[in-house]
């Protein structure tokens, strides 16, 4: 069942990326998730792998996308499991590994983008880069402002941002501390549908010309399947190797 | 006119500053938490620390007393410590004040941090922000309009602060006799050209700090920071 649904991830992911899919079956590859958490009345209890390319985890709302992406960022702890990232632990309950956070080097898009209302454009892009010169990192904000063609709206408030600029610069300020893995949540929800189409064709572009992994979330199956290379199913706080409609007993086994 | 005697006011000033300043030391942390955790017995946390709002002035004192008196454990403590009481002292005018008014600042920058959406906070987290490094860089500046509204009220109301001071600091003149003590007793002593004098000073002091209060509140409304 466990290793049906990797082949499965597998065989959909591998072409524009430039990484050969065959990786997600390489221990410590890249992603791999195996994470268990109690609520009440709800149990999120999620495993899969995920390459070095973009990976979709699609569903119904409420199914757990997002609770799994905060706690791959270090913004939910997991009661049970095991996060890895390119053979680096960044969760291990039984051995009590919990790197915060801030020590991840996970980028984070919010489905809201989250950007800081009473920070410039470029000042939101440069909030991660405080550990760098100050040279260096006027440098580095002026490069993620080309690379998402927003370099005259430096000096801007956010709320001066149409929604499309909004997400180009929470996509910047998260790629500018280059970071090694990049989480989208709804990244496209909040647009209308002829700029959706749009920018998610330029998340795609984005992904090939950086080249740091992305796990997105959606609950739209056209548009994981338009940007991404695999695609992990998630109902009910469960991975489904199908579409959740047509299994109806095809629970992933827990971890 | 006679010559004013400024000392009282000099020492409301004195007094009301350095609990405010001691009101924002303590106060701003315990708002945070209570915004942002929930815990066991936090309900509790919140009556005690808004009890003193409601409390006559004359009981937070007399608690005061029962605490820190010359009688209590921690009062002798003090006395052994410092080598003098601290009930009748300057200090002691300071901490009546502090209890009194520090609730005004907790309430008001509790709401300014309720106002915050995490969402922030937890943006900064993942940019590899350290915890005190996202409070102030994020947290505070969202929520600068209710802290800086709490402080303004915290400033009026200790400025005004009578029961409890009088009851832990007395009223001595020229040592812990603030202005609304010497309003009292210049009434008292029929003097009216003095308790109208101070009043005056008394209402363009706290006025002023509530005209601030006013315009931080118009501003609120006009720009506010919350969840998109």
């Amino acid at each position: 069942m466990r290793d049906a649904s990797r082949t499965a991830l597998s065989s959909t992911s591998g072409d524009g990326a430039g990484n050969p899919a065959s990786t997600a079956l390489n221990i410590g590859g890249a992603l791999s998730v195996a994470i268990r958490r109690e609520f009440p009345g709800y149990t999120l209890d999620v495993s899969f792998d995920a390459t070095s390319g973009v990976t979709a985890l699609l569903g119904p709302s409420g199914a757990g996308k997002t609770l799994t992406l905060r706690a791959i960022a270090g913004l939910l702890r997991p009661d049970g499991g095991r996060i890895t990232l390119n053979n680096r632990v960044l969760f291990d309950a039984t051995h009590h590994i919990d790197v915060p956070a801030r020590d991840r080097r996970v980028g984070f898009v919010f489905q809201q983008y989250a950007l800081f209302p009473h920070l410039t454009v470029a000042e939101n892009i440069a909030y991660g880069l405080h550990g760098h010169q100050r040279a260096e990192r006027a440098a580095r904000v002026d490069a993620m402002l080309s690379l998402v063609g927003l370099i005259d709206l430096a000096a801007r408030l956010p709320r001066a941002l149409s929604g499309g600029q909004q997400q180009r610069v929470a996509l910047a300020r998260s790629l500018a501390p280059g970071p090694s893995l990049l989480l989208l949540d709804e990244p496209l929800a909040a647009l209308d549908a002829p700029l959706r189409k749009r920018l998610g064709a330029e998340l795609r572009a984005l992904h090939d010309r950086t080249g740091v992994p992305m796990v997105l979330v959606t609950h739209d199956p056209a548009e994981a399947t338009r940007i991404a290379d695999s695609v992990v199913y998630i109902d009910a706080g469960s991975v489904r190797t199908q579409p959740a409609e047509d299994a109806p007993d095809d629970r992933h086994p827990s971890r | 006119m006679a010559s004013l005697d400024l000392f009282p006011i000099r020492l409301s000033l004195v007094v009301a500053t350095s609990a405010t300043l001691l009101a924002l030391l303590l106060g701003v942390p315990v708002a945070w938490w209570l915004s942002r955790k929930r815990f066991f017995g936090r309900s509790l946390l919140e009556v005690l620390v808004l009890l003193p709002m409601v409390l006559p002035p004359t009981v937070i004192g007399y608690y005061l007393l029962l605490t820190v008196g010359r009688e209590s454990l921690l009062g002798r403590a003090i006395e052994a410590l410092f080598g003098a009481p601290m009930v009748f002292t300057a200090t002691a005018a300071v901490l009546a004040t502090f209890v009194a008014a520090a609730p005004f600042l907790v309430r008001a920058a509790q709401g300014g941090f309720e106002q915050v959406d995490p969402v922030y906070e937890d943006a900064a987290r993942t940019l590899g922000r350290s915890e005190v490094s996202v409070f102030f860089t994020v947290t505070v500046p969202l929520a600068w309009r209710g802290i800086l509204a709490g402080t303004t009220l915290c400033f009026a109301r200790a400025m005004g602060e009578f029961g409890a001071t009088l009851m832990l600091a007395g009223n001595i003149p020229g040592r812990t006799q603030t202005a609304s003590l010497a309003v009292y007793d210049a009434v008292q002593a029929g003097n009216v050209e003095r308790a109208l004098a101070l009043s005056l000073v008394l209402t363009a002091v706290t006025g002023g700090a509530l005209l601030l209060l006013t315009r931080v509140g118009n501003t609120r409304t006009r720009q506010r920071h919350g969840p998109v």
